[in-house]
């Protein structure tokens, strides 16, 4: 069955990033500007420039350059960068990697900030804990990415000098560019169990389970618990798309070398091809990732059947 | 159930870490973060200077952004060196001379150079540098520094003469920004020899690596040709985009300076009120900032009542003032004081609301809305235009702000589909050439003015290779642009702050807005 539903996803997969194609391959070239005007000086006459759009192919019809540019997918090239000047599948894959690591930790952070607090604060409503992780939803909820991002610089980079503020590798390195990334998300999952752990705890089995006489403990931990998560998964893996198009904030804050930083880099100098291939190789992580997440609710709750 | 959600929650923990483990080692504190050298005698060897910008090619033909043209400077050398101020001395070249004519420069090379890859320099490279230029017109530096290069030839091994199909009085400008390639790597790789990591010029810093986002890493190199001996062994360029990032990385020691394109902004330098071992350094920058005007027969600045009402309209001591916090002047023209042909004796710009009201009352403006366009690389651009906007609508005008994304400015402005735009601009080497050619009399923004006494005075200035004249042309054009109002109005001249730590030297801030790191040293004599 499993085997089934992979498949049959992976087939949407392909209708989605084709669809995904055509849309990349039509917004980059509805924006004004083109890469050959990027590529030359600001003073660089219009002969100029028509010479270099010959160069890059781009005087050719659209169904053209489309037609070249996916044909070059199923040969395993995704063209060449304008202001690279090299293979986009070469600049990809160097940046992937801090994208991947960041968001992956990010997560990590939100996970297990959110699930803790959200699951206390719903067994215990009306609390100071309570109180506390509902103020620590509304803060990370309503803060704007790129304030919380200066504000974790100020405190932890600049007084209290405990981490840094910029660079790519060493772990130290990437707890601020995480931090920042993950709260907005650990705010969600914290909300989202406290909602979840309440309407649990209303159900009449779990009023059963109690008077049965088990320890509050065992039926939160055991009962309320597991049935409180299952929409915090999906909640996170619809959350990691947004996750990574919000990277692009925090890796140009942080100076950290990934996907973001360098698709908003291209589309400022209109590297078509570069565009085009981020957006690919991002839709086509949100669907292996919404693919894993519909496996791992199969796993928590064998009542959704992946049918 | 528990096994399945620990083994989830150990998947994903092994994953994070995984992947945070497989991280290059970049971090600031991998080099050049420790404060002291290994001998004890002064700072740690290597140094890490921080640029606002990200490099994006090795191509010393074909790189515009500011990293990429100082990443040249410590890799490559030129024919002629350049002060940045009108003013050449030898570099690749011991001595030139130009034709009669004005078409031929034929220049003697130096005899004792040997580039990174061991290859000895002679006149086949030059020959090979300029000949890609010829053969591939395309190339960034072909297309800005070269429009009239016909030919290249070798007269013999140290001699090469370099030939214009017109006089170009900017031929040795020109050279100062054409770095010289080995001929037999370049027919070895090809292009690749600029995609690969082969360090492959003659100049004081050997091009270790480049990664991408995050940092250009050099060593010296101990078979310079010249005199230079830095105190350096390596320098870091680390690419740091976010300017508060950048300052915390150096106020706690990360990096030795901190270079924002443009200068740092005057709100973040309180940031360094406490760091005792910085220094602010104010260069008197070239960099103006101006509004090009549209000036078709549809625009309400075809009218020069209009244009003159808008200058009157505008008080750029209070745009500096407010806006810079005081960190500039006001220019009297487009030719600015870092620039050849200035004049001291050229009238400052008025401001006379009341006359502007007046004069724009009698004019043909019809009230119709004028927008004011700037882009988000302009530093500030839009809180100045949101001022001067105020201010022209306070004598009768109808304007709006709008900020836009670079690559889409520069649309409207190459296709004329604008009222006025503000950007900022600079003469390289202090040397109006490509600014009154491309932006006047070739009017590549499409302002549509017209002023044939302007573009005589400028192709009169192209045909001669006498600085003395050419700046008298340049002199007179900028007074008949201030005589017709347009096309283009200065607004204000902007100082450059960057921080560098106390002792570190030879960072060149050039006054036209270039930067050149290759002279790098320490002198603890310095540091107070």
């Amino acid at each position: 069955m499993l085997f089934r539903f992979i498949m049959r996803r992976l087939g949407q997969t392909v209708i989605v990033l084709f669809c995904v194609s055509i849309i990349a391959f039509a917004l980059v070239r509805i924006a004004p500007s083109s890469p050959a005007r990027m590529m030359l000086p600001d003073t660089a006459t219009d002969e100029q420039v028509a010479a270099m759009e010959v160069k890059l192919g781009l005087d050719k019809p659209l169904y053209v350059q489309y037609y070249k540019y996916i044909s070059g997918i199923f040969h395993g090239d995704l063209g060449t960068s304008t202001q690279y000047k090299t293979d986009v599948s070469g600049i990809i894959a160097n940046r992937l990697p801090a994208t991947l690591e960041l968001n992956a930790v990010a997560i990590l952070f939100a996970l297990v900030i959110g699930i803790p607090m959200g699951i206390v604060a719903g067994s215990k409503p009306g609390s100071v804990t309570d109180f506390f992780a509902v103020l620590f939803a509304l803060i990370g909820q309503s803060m704007s990415p790129v304030w919380l991002a200066l504000l974790n610089i100020l405190i932890f980079s600049s007084w209290l000098d405990l981490l840094p503020s910029y660079g790519y590798g060493p772990l130290v390195c990437i707890i601020l560019p995480a931090m920042t990334h993950g709260y907005p998300v650990a705010a969600q999952i914290t909300r989202m169990g406290r909602s979840g752990m309440m309407d649990v705890l209303r159900e009449d089995y779990i009023t059963a389970t109690l008077a049965k006489g088990i320890s509050k403990r065992k039926v939160y931990t055991k009962y309320a618990f597991k049935n409180a998560l299952i929409p915090i998964v999906t909640m996170v893996g619809l959350q990691l798309g947004i996750f990574m198009a919000g990277a692009v904030v925090v890796e140009t804050v942080f100076s950290w070398p990934g996907l973001g930083q360098l698709n908003f880099q291209a589309v400022g100098n209109r590297d078509y091809a570069l565009v085009q291939s981020t957006l690919l190789v991002t839709a086509a992580i949100i669907a292996v990732i919404n693919l894993l997440v519909d496996i791992i609710n199969s796993l928590i709750d064998p009542r959704i059947t992946l049918e | 159930m528990k096994k399945r959600l620990s083994c989830i929650c150990a998947l994903m923990l092994a994953l994070a870490l995984l992947l945070s483990a497989c991280g290059s080692p970049s971090a600031p504190s991998d080099s050049g973060g420790d404060v002291s050298d290994p001998s004890g005698d002064g700072p740690s060897k290597v140094i890490n200077i921080a640029l606002s910008e990200n490099n994006l090619d090795l191509d010393p033909h074909n790189t515009t952004t500011l990293p990429g043209i100082a990443t040249m400077y410590m890799e490559f050398d030129t024919l002629v060196e350049s002060d940045h101020e009108g003013n050449y001395s030898p570099c690749l070249a011991t001595e030139w001379e130009v034709s009669d004519d004005g078409l031929s420069w034929t220049f003697k090379l130096r005899e004792d150079v040997t580039f990174h890859t061991g290859e000895e320099f002679d006149s086949a490279d030059v020959v090979c540098t300029f000949q890609r230029h010829i053969d591939n017109p395309v190339l960034s530096n072909a297309a800005s520094q070269w429009p009239y290069l016909e030919s290249v030839e070798a007269l013999d091994k140290y001699t090469v003469k370099i030939t214009n199909s017109e006089p170009f009085g900017c031929t040795l400008m020109s050279c100062a920004r054409t770095w010289i390639i080995p001929d037999e790597a370049f027919a070895e790789y090809g292009e690749e020899l600029f995609t690969t990591p082969i360090s492959c010029g003659t100049g004081p810093w050997i091009l270790d690596e480049w990664v991408d986002g995050q940092y250009t890493h050099f060593y010296k190199n101990e078979n310079y040709w010249g005199d230079f001996d830095s105190y350096y062994d390596e320098v870091y360029f680390r690419h740091i985009l976010e300017p508060a990032s950048a300052i915390t990385a150096h106020i706690n020691g990360d990096v030795q300076a901190y270079i924002s394109t443009g200068g740092i902004s005057n709100e973040l330098l309180s940031m360094y009120d406490n760091a005792s071992n910085i220094e602010l350094v104010t260069v008197e920058s070239g960099t103006y900032m101006y509004i090009g005007l549209q000036c078709g027969e549809d625009s309400v600045f075809h009218d020069q009542d209009v244009r003159k009402a808008f200058e009157l309209a505008i008080d750029r001591q209070l745009c500096v003032d407010a806006v810079y916090g005081g960190m500039g002047k006001v220019p009297n023209g487009i030719i600015v004081d870092t620039c050849m042909g200035y004049n001291p004796d050229e009238p400052p710009y008025e401001y006379d609301p009341e006359l502007a009201a007046e004069i724009l009352a009698a004019s043909s403006y019809d009230g119709r809305e004028i927008t004011l366009s700037t882009n988000t690389s302009t530093n500030k651009g839009e809180q100045l235009l949101l001022v001067i906007s105020e201010m022209l609508n306070e004598v009768g005008f109808n304007s709006k702000v709008e900020n836009v994304e670079s690559a889409t400015l520069l649309a409207m402005r190459t296709e004329g589909n604008y009222d006025a735009f503000l950007v900022a601009n600079m003469h390289p080497d202090g040397d109006a050439y490509f600014t009154l050619n491309q932006r006047i009399l070739n009017d590549i923004h499409h302002s549509d003015f017209v002023s044939e006494e302007m573009n005589n005075l400028i192709l009169e200035s192209n045909a001669s290779t006498d600085n003395a004249f050419r700046a008298e042309c340049f002199s007179q054009v900028n007074h008949l642009i201030r005589e017709a109002n347009g096309p283009h109005t200065a607004i204000c001249q902007l100082d450059q702050i960057e921080a560098i730590d106390y002792g570190v030297t030879g960072l060149m801030l050039y006054s036209d807005g270039y930067f050149n790191y290759r002279w790098v040293t320490y002198d603890p004599s310095l540091v107070p």
